[in-house]
């Protein structure tokens, strides 16, 4: 990607505002709405931007994870969303670390290693590290944390948050290597964020 | 990275209106604004789409379409988990 089409920018900048509204008017019924709506956006504009050769590939997986995503949220026994939600930073950890194995293997696809160039850029290569000991820190953190929320310790919250604002740290590393100013901002919001409640005082329960 | 100057000045400024939003949103109530951050974290399926839309070779192919089987995962689960939660107003956390 070199330039950024005007049709992409629209719907980067909006699904940063819709997510960023989303966060503040939290409280509000329509922060989630607000969220999903800001998440299609980007979506669809990352798939907007790029040539898809493995189209048929993609929205198979895509559609078998929606499907085992659907099965989480219809099990009956589910009392309580956080430790759920702390367990789902375990795929997103390895999610992570996934995309920035596909990127190591294969460089020279998003330009971050010319052909005639024998090593990383030191700065690629501190971004490509950096993303995956994050996914890699969060997919191993992810199920001691889950167990922590279930027992209901205090101030644990801080430490789920900090996971989730990671992975927005991770993502920020993603998208300066592949060159994506619109997940960039997306992943400026979650890990800003993360860190800005993890550095809040802790309330009480029932909060 | 073609856009590293505007980067540098955009970056900053959504990083400090977010800690502001955020700030002001979760003196209230944290709990609802750390429910939809978790979500939110399932964004990097953004990036594994992009990497599986673009690699060539069979190994980096199969390893970005398996992080978007994970990130699919976790960012239906994540919405949906909220969805259910404010349908059924229960969960004490």
């Amino acid at each position: 990607m070199t330039a950024l089409s005007g049709v992409a920018a629209i719907a980067w900048v909006g699904s940063a505002l819709l997510m960023l509204l989303g966060l503040v008017r939290s409280r509000s019924e329509l922060a989630l709405r607000l969220g999903i709506g800001g998440m299609a956006l980007a979506i669809g504009a990352s798939l907007y931007t790029h040539d898809v050769v493995n189209l048929p590939e993609m929205v198979s997986l895509a559609a078998l994870g929606a499907g085992i995503g659907y099965l989480v949220v219809r099990w009956p026994t589910i009392r309580s969303v956080l430790p759920i939600l702390a367990l789902l930073l375990l795929p997103i950890g390895l999610c992570l670390l996934l995309t920035a194995l596909a990127i190591d293997r294969n460089p020279i696809a998003f330009d971050i290693l010319r052909p005639d160039d024998a090593t990383l850029a030191s700065l690629s290569w501190w971004l490509l590290t950096g993303a995956e000991l994050i996914g890699a820190a969060m997919a191993i953190a992810a199920a001691p944390l889950c167990r922590a929320v279930s027992g209901g310790r205090r101030g644990v919250e801080r430490w789920l948050a900090a996971l989730a604002g990671l992975a927005g740290w991770g993502g920020l590393a993603i998208a300066l290597l592949l060159n994506e100013p619109g997940m960039a901002v997306i992943a400026t919001i979650v890990g800003a964020g993360g860190f800005t409640l993890c550095a809040m005082p802790v309330r009480a329960r029932g909060d | 990275m073609t856009h590293a100057t505007a980067l540098a000045v955009l970056l900053p400024t959504v990083a400090l209106l977010t800690v502001l939003g955020t700030r002001a949103a979760a003196r209230r109530h944290s709990r609802p604004v750390l429910d939809l951050l978790c979500a939110l974290a399932a964004f990097p399926v953004m990036g594994a789409l992009i990497v599986a839309a673009e690699v060539g070779g069979a190994g980096a192919r199969l390893l970005g379409l398996l992080a978007i089987l994970l990130g699919s995962i976790a960012l239906v689960a994540g919405f949906g988990l909220l969805e259910r939660l404010s349908r059924s107003g229960e969960d004490a956390g």
